[in-house]
């Protein structure tokens, strides 16, 4: 009997050895090496990703376009929008670490800058859309351009950053636009005590969105130089310390401090504050352009109008500047498969072509496109942003922060307006991050100029394809 | 030279095992399947985690070692022992308040009281739902401009308890813990409802004879004979507590505000797909690992001296 159970458990283990090898036969066999050739009665596939499509109509637009790729190519393309912009860093290293394959991704400039390029996981494109490069805006591609090479391919539209409100409103209490911050608290006192709302609602539960207040502040406290001093910083040739930057957490923290900003901010996610805007529960907020499709989607009952962050500052010459650029982006990943990188570079070429870029970009509502062959959209606060913001709109300081730098204000920002942080403790955390980044990870700002053969052996596309290049 | 060959008719000395040792062969050959999926699934990755720990690693590039400098960079990481002690205030708190929900739940749906099964299918329902859409729900629930909370509390006049609960650092944490805990109460009510259907009904009837009151009835016979039914429950608590905090704080606040709600896996993913670091994000795992076994075995400890007392 012993025996019996001694050889039947023999068996069992055998078997379940067995079972449990037998899966990895068949990944074995479909996994395509570089070198092989694809095979040739069988289309091959081709993996878009993304951050799920939340301008309205936009996803269907991009199904045409892909189906539309698909016919002209003779290739399956496999779409994947999930979670949002900020989750493609994390995205794409998690793809990489399971030998996922992704042929594009969507990007932003904010991640190119602060961690995707100088990680290794995208692509050299330099060579690859100098062919149809001429369709891109002037300036365009200088965010995508990090030490001589571009990146990422801007796709999307160009944004600013202005303060909404709701004109009927404002016509009804008899209020005007305010340009500084004084003319701002009345108008806040007046629309609390005329109709008992929230005078300026922020998306606080979308930690991203408060630096931009920093971005505004510093531009002012700084003097107009913020873009100037931030480079001081990450060189370490200055201190985030210094006065400038503890002025500009001290301007905001006095938005809530003065009624403007309210508690119910800081638990208001992006999907709440365009309905408590929308629905006339807040008369104000403050955001990049690219809420203009949503606003104008959701807004049915009042006109809307924008104008720029007040001045927070008295010195002469100071103007108010905006955080803003082309922040949306298309990129190759650095280890998308190299066999497919004459599909990868002709679906760059694909979808900035006039017909493909307008039928996804215009839900966007353009108001500054970064395609030539994309014409502004048609709407009545466009000549107002074009004239007035865009003179005034720098890059966006997280597009040249670390991701460190920026998580420390996106934590600091916040916890001045509660009064959780002094300004002053709030700048040294941020100095603090930078140091620990410099010790923990040798952080260098121009992290080109350290990388090896081998290193840009990586990103180099081993060949640059010929691609059509249609209108 | 002749090369001598053996015959094949030659027989090797039978190796007759004691029957003990077929025991235990037996025993270690039935284990041996799990034992490798164990080593596989835990052991490798523990170790592999362990041996990145020592190095400077973005997740993508070649690694660097750098020794214990990770363990360093840790130990002045205000962020992670603030998220460690989240962790364990988070286990704690509901650990203790699910399962006395839990017991309390059980003790009422044991009774023979109208609508009993529908009362026990609405408490055990959370337990179905994911977290992502728990999380999601209880998000616009605990709203300050839309959601039903507050509105509740301002259209029952109390207004003076609206708060934000989500955006308050001083009860973020609680806020969701309370999510955590109403979502797992049914699953420990059914546990409670297990144990006390399998005390037998005749100590309850020899108690009143004896003159018993509910009350001591509860306490002499019932909680008693929950004892083992309340220890599996508090080690699953225990365990989920510290292991799956992990979706709800990230749907709910991601951590913040300012740290205020981040536990340690929360910081710990962020650590790796955030900020690229994945050396020092295993150093803070194997911290996280050593607190816990410590915990485990101070549990194990009581727990094993209970039942032998028992």
């Amino acid at each position: 009997m012993k025996k019996a159970i001694f050889q039947l458990a023999a068996i069992v283990l055998l078997v379940s050895m067995v079972a449990c090898a037998s899966p990895a036969t068949p990944v074995s066999t479909e996994a395509v090496g570089p070198t092989q050739e694809p095979v040739s009665t069988e289309k091959r596939v081709f993996h878009l990703q993304g951050a799920a499509r939340t301008v309205p109509g936009q996803e269907e637009a991009w199904d045409e376009v892909v189906t539309a790729f698909e016919e002209e190519y003779n290739v399956n393309v496999e779409v994947r929008w999930q979670g949002e912009w900020s989750d493609i860093a994390q995205q794409l290293q998690t793809a990489r670490l399971a030998n996922e394959p992704v042929d594009i991704t969507t990007c932003g400039a904010n991640q190119t800058n602060s961690t995707l390029a100088r990680s290794g996981l995208l692509m050299d494109i330099t060579d690859i859309i100098a062919p149809f490069q001429d369709r891109f805006v002037k300036g365009m591609l200088d965010p995508y351009t990090i030490g001589g090479k571009v990146w990422a391919m801007p796709w999307d539209v160009a944004s600013t950053s202005a303060v909404f409100y709701n004109v009927d409103m404002f016509k009804e209490l008899g209020l005007s636009e305010p340009s500084t911050f004084a003319e701002l608290v009345d108008i806040s006192n007046k629309i609390k005590e005329e109709k008992g709302i929230i005078p300026w609602i922020h998306q606080g539960k979308a930690p991203w969105m408060w630096p931009m207040w920093f971005f505004e502040t510093f531009a002012q406290t700084s003097g107009n130089k913020s873009l100037e001093l931030t480079g001081d910083f990450l060189v370490g040739n200055r201190k985030f310390t210094s006065p400038e930057e503890v002025a500009a957490f001290e301007a905001i923290a006095q938005f809530y401090q003065d009624g403007i900003l309210t508690q119910e901010s800081l638990d208001t996610d992006t999907e709440g504050m365009r309905a408590a805007f929308a629905q006339q529960k807040a008369a104000m907020f403050y955001g990049g352009t690219w809420e203009m499709p949503n606003v104008r989607d959701a807004v049915t009952d009042f006109e809307v109008g924008v104008f720029e962050f007040p001045l927070v500052v008295d010195t002469a010459g100071v103007v108010p500047q905006h955080g803003g650029g082309p922040d949306g982006c298309l990129a190759i990943p650095g280890f998308a498969p190299k066999e497919n990188i004459d599909l990868q570079a002709q679906f760059l070429e694909f979808v900035s072509r006039k017909e493909f870029a307008n039928k996804i970009l215009q839900p966007a509502l353009p108001l500054l496109p970064v395609l030539t062959n994309v014409p502004p959209v048609d709407d009545p606060l466009a000549p107002e942003l074009n004239s007035e913001f865009i003179p005034h709109t720098i890059r966006f300081l997280d597009w040249i922060w670390p991701v460190e730098v920026n998580d420390a204000v996106m934590q600091g920002v916040p916890a001045v307006i509660v009064g959780e942080m002094t300004p002053e403790e709030a700048a040294a955390s941020v100095q603090k991050a930078f140091d620990t980044l410099v010790v923990e990870k040798e952080f260098t700002y121009d992290w080109w100029t350290s990388w090896t053969a081998d290193d840009w052996a990586k990103v180099t596309p081993s060949m640059i394809p010929t691609i059509d290049v249609k209108e | 030279m002749r090369i001598s060959v053996l015959s094949n008719t030659r027989r090797y000395p039978k190796i007759k095992l004691s029957s003990k040792w077929q025991r235990y062969l037996t025993a270690y050959l039935m284990v041996l399947p799990a034992l490798m999926l164990y080593i596989i699934f835990v052991l490798y990755p523990l170790l592999r985690g362990l041996w990145i720990s020592f190095h400077r690693w973005d997740g993508l590039t070649e690694m660097t070692w750098i020794g214990i400098k990770n363990y360093g960079f840790v130990l002045n990481d205000e962020v992670f022992w603030k998220a460690l002690s989240n962790t364990f205030k988070f286990a704690i708190v509901v650990t203790v308040v699910k399962n006395v929900f839990g017991l309390l739940l059980a003790l009422i749906l044991n009774r023979e009281i109208r609508g009993r099964t529908f009362f026990r299918a609405a408490a055990f329902m959370p337990v179905t739902f994911a977290f992502v859409v728990i999380g999601v729900l209880w998000s616009w629930i605990y709203n300050p401009t839309f959601g039903l909370l507050n509105t509740f509390l301002q259209s029952v006049g109390l207004g003076f308890l609206i708060q934000g609960w989500l955006s308050d650092p001083k009860i973020a944490l609680f806020s969701v813990m309370w999510v955590d805990i109403w979502k797992w109460t049914g699953f420990h009510m059914v546990l409670f409802l297990a144990g006390l259907q399998s005390i037998p009904t005749e100590y309850y009837e020899a108690a009143a004879i004896d003159g018993a009151n509910t009350r001591q009835k509860l306490i002499y016979i019932t909680l008693p004979l929950l004892r083992q039914v309340a220890a599996v429950s508090i080690l699953l608590s225990l365990i989920g507590a510290f292991a799956s905090n992990y979706d709800v704080v990230y749907v709910m606040t991601g951590g913040g505000p300012f740290h205020s709600t981040e536990v340690a896996l929360t910081w710990i993913v962020s650590t790796i797909f955030r900020f690229s670091s994945v050396g020092k994000a295993n150093a803070m795992s194997m911290i996280l690992l050593l607190f816990v076994a410590i915990f485990g075995i101070f549990q194990l400890i009581f727990m094993t001296r209970r039942q032998i007392e028992m």
